[in-house]
């Protein structure tokens, strides 16, 4: 049946629109659909951040994001005597010689040797665990008294877990065959950096050839040893987040945040400098029950006397007096009490929060925030669990993940151990935007998702930027209005127009907006359907667009600046939706 | 690659930082002027670095009022660029601020 008939997909706005024939990807008319709550991030996009993160995972679990902090893992480059590209070798009593075969590398002691090794710098310790795997592929080392064939070089690690496909043996261990997969966790030593080591160790010189051929290695935060990352010469790879709710752990899509410190050491409440408090007893590492990411590393505080108050804090240092800052943190515990930042110098006392969320209980663990500016000459604080009411004895809270961050609004959690930490940005651009058919006239952007905290200044969240990155056609934000820019170099004052529309932390946005600049000169914006524009006062075409943009690209001539928000779905048309069709996409 | 770096104003880790091609002059499109990473680098502003207190007030780690910074460097430098790099020896023990 009907096979003479000429079905015809394009909407009636592609077939209008200055007679140009579009490709569909949404089904909707859009070029370009990205929905990221399915966790998987379009290949087109390539994804950059270059430090660890954490997100919550689909079992509402915080966890570390994907990442292999090794370079070159498939050791590009090793061939006779050359070491893979940017590994240092470790040769002690002879000589050592490579093989690679695919991804895999063969190291080979040459007589007399009693090491051959290659390392890299690994993480730099900071209280924290990491671990390292690696497969053997063959084992030749029945030569060798004693053979290491993965170590760590950190004066004083502690906590060694070393495993051999899942089963913990002691380090000596040396009985590898071929497709076994170790693994070793440990933590390195506060302020080193861990050197990690891979080849042939051994306890007295060879005097004939041994080799060891392996591949898959990896180094990652936490104690778990995941899917193995291949890395290439070109850094380290961390893995884009999908973060999930925590409650109803429904996907929420791409976690995409501006880089941020948590000025809080030991953030699981470590006794060592959550030394101020009191009428409460600190248990670190509580195996009581799970920490928010799974693990018994929370803080348990059973508290003393009935009719006083309980205290657990840390004094902080060093800060802006004046500045917003959020503190947060996860809690279970008798309710009624709430966190608590109480200014030490300049204006002592409490400092009232501006804006608090999360009510927590006594059945699952909740992360409460909350928002303050400091008194203008407040530069130390005490960051705290606080009864707020009195106590009974025997009251037992659990707390976790302390965080005090700049900013209103909190960001992802940020481990820390004996040092502060620092969360570089996320960054994803798309270079071949051909099949986007841009427009320098016309277009149209929607997208979905949850802004998680308010930027300090101007941030692009999607838009088109220009070779040398100035931005064409974007929506980007402020710390409480949405704004569409469309910029071109004969366009009205400042050569571009600006609508905005304001827009609330931790809720769902659906925000769409269009620009026309010659044929009817407008630039609309809706969010979740409150709707603005602005008629454009001259016309001329946009500047022209070589990449598609989350956030800025780095290489930046208009300085640095990235959302702190999770995105759900991205939709482009090189066409002007009207402002009906915009109230459509940001209310249904 | 990680760097620890200190200079005597920010000013001066600004320079060294121009000096070291990991950083450029920048004007925003509101044309402030501030000096950004280059491509390839991250750069952690810490400043001086605050003492730290116990509850009574007093001192159990004493600050440093120069100027500090974190660079992860992500491209390959030069031996010339990270000679350039205001970099100090000896580390501290337990640094006061590291990349996660």
């Amino acid at each position: 049946m009907h096979r003479n008939r000429t079905w015809q997909i394009d909407p009636e706005e592609l077939r209008t629109q200055r007679n140009r024939i579009l490709p569909i990807e949404g089904g909707d008319g859009s070029t370009l659909s990205l929905d990221f709550t399915g966790g998987v991030l379009d290949p087109r996009l390539t994804f950059t951040r270059t430090t660890n993160a954490t997100f919550i995972n689909s079992q509402g679990y915080v966890e570390w994001a994907a990442a292999n902090a090794l370079s070159n893992s498939v050791f590009t480059g090793a061939s006779g005597a050359t070491q893979p590209t940017g590994w240092l070798v470790s040769f002690v009593g002879g000589t050592g010689s490579f093989t690679l075969n695919g991804t895999e590398l063969t190291i080979s002691n040459n007589g007399s040797a009693t090491r051959s090794r290659i390392y890299q710098t690994g993480p730099t310790g900071n209280g924290l665990p990491v671990t390292v795997q690696l497969k053997v592929v063959a084992n030749n080392t029945s030569g060798m008294a004693l053979v290491e064939l993965l170590s760590f070089s950190i004066n004083g690690q502690g906590s060694v877990v070393y495993k051999v496909n899942g089963t913990t043996q002691l380090s000596s261990f040396t009985g590898w065959v071929a497709g076994d997969t170790i693994t070793l966790t440990c933590i390195p030593t506060a302020g080193s950096a861990a050197t990690c080591l891979f080849g042939l160790g051994a306890s007295a010189p060879v005097s004939t050839s041994a080799s060891v051929t392996i591949k898959d290695v990896q180094i990652e935060p936490g104690s778990v040893a995941r899917s193995y990352i291949p890395t290439t010469t070109s850094g380290a790879y961390q893995a884009p987040r999908f973060d999930y709710d925590p409650t109803t752990l429904a996907p929420r899509g791409l976690l995409f945040e501006g880089d941020a410190t948590n000025l809080v050491t030991q953030s699981n409440g470590a006794t060592s400098v959550w030394t101020i408090g009191g009428n409460r007893t600190p248990t670190n590492n509580t195996t009581d029950l799970l920490s928010p990411d799974g693990t018994n590393n929370a803080t348990k505080l059973l508290c003393g006397t009935t009719g006083n108050y309980a205290a657990h804090a840390t004094a902080i240092t060093g800060l802006t007096g004046g500045a917003t800052y959020t503190v947060s943190y996860w809690m279970r515990g008798p309710s009624g009490h709430t966190p608590r930042l109480y200014a030490v110098n300049g204006t002592i006392g409490d400092v009232t929060a501006t804006s608090t969320t999360g009510t927590y209980n006594n059945t699952g663990w909740t992360r409460l925030t909350q928002t303050y500016t400091l008194p203008a000459t407040t530069t130390q604080v005490y960051v705290y669990f606080a009864s707020i009411g009195i106590v009974n004895t025997g009251d037992t809270f659990y707390v976790w993940g302390f965080q005090l961050e700049t900013g209103s609004g909190a960001s992802s959690h940020i481990p820390t151990g004996a040092s502060t930490g620092n969360r570089t940005a996320d960054s994803c651009v798309m270079n071949d935007i051909a099949p986007l058919q841009y427009s320098t006239t016309n277009g149209s952007i929607y997208w979905s998702g949850i802004f998680n905290k308010q930027p300090l200044s101007y941030v692009t969240l999607i838009g088109f930027m220009t070779a040398v990155d100035q931005p064409t056609y974007e929506t980007f934000g402020n710390a409480s209005n949405y704004f569409t820019a469309a910029r071109g170099a004969s366009l009205s004052t400042g050569g571009q127009n600006e609508v905005s529309r304001p827009y609330t932390i931790g809720s769902l946005t659906r925000y769409a907006s269009a620009v026309d600049t010659i044929t009817d000169p407008i630039v609309r914006a809706n969010l979740n359907g409150s709707a603005s524009s602005t008629t454009k006062s001259g016309s001329g075409n946009l500047y022209a667009a070589t990449r598609f943009v989350i956030g800025r690209n780095p290489s930046t001539t208009y300085g640095i600046s990235y959302p702190s928000v999770t995105i759900a779905q991205i939709k482009y048309w090189p066409v002007t939706k009207t402002a009906a069709e915009l109230n459509s996409l940001t209310t249904t | 690659m990680d760097y620890m770096l200190r200079s005597t104003t920010e000013s001066d880790m600004d320079d060294a930082l121009i000096a070291a091609g990991v950083a450029q002059e920048v004007t925003d499109a509101e044309g402030e002027v501030s000096v950004q990473p280059v491509a390839g680098i991250n750069l952690d502003r810490i400043g001086p670095i605050p003492a730290q207190v116990d509850e009574e007030g007093i001192i159990v780690r004493p600050g440093d009022s120069r100027y500090h910074a974190n660079l992860r460097v992500s491209i390959e430098l030069t031996e010339a660029q990270v000679e350039a790099l205001p970099t100090f020896t000896p580390e501290p023990s337990v640094p006061y601020r590291v990349f996660i």
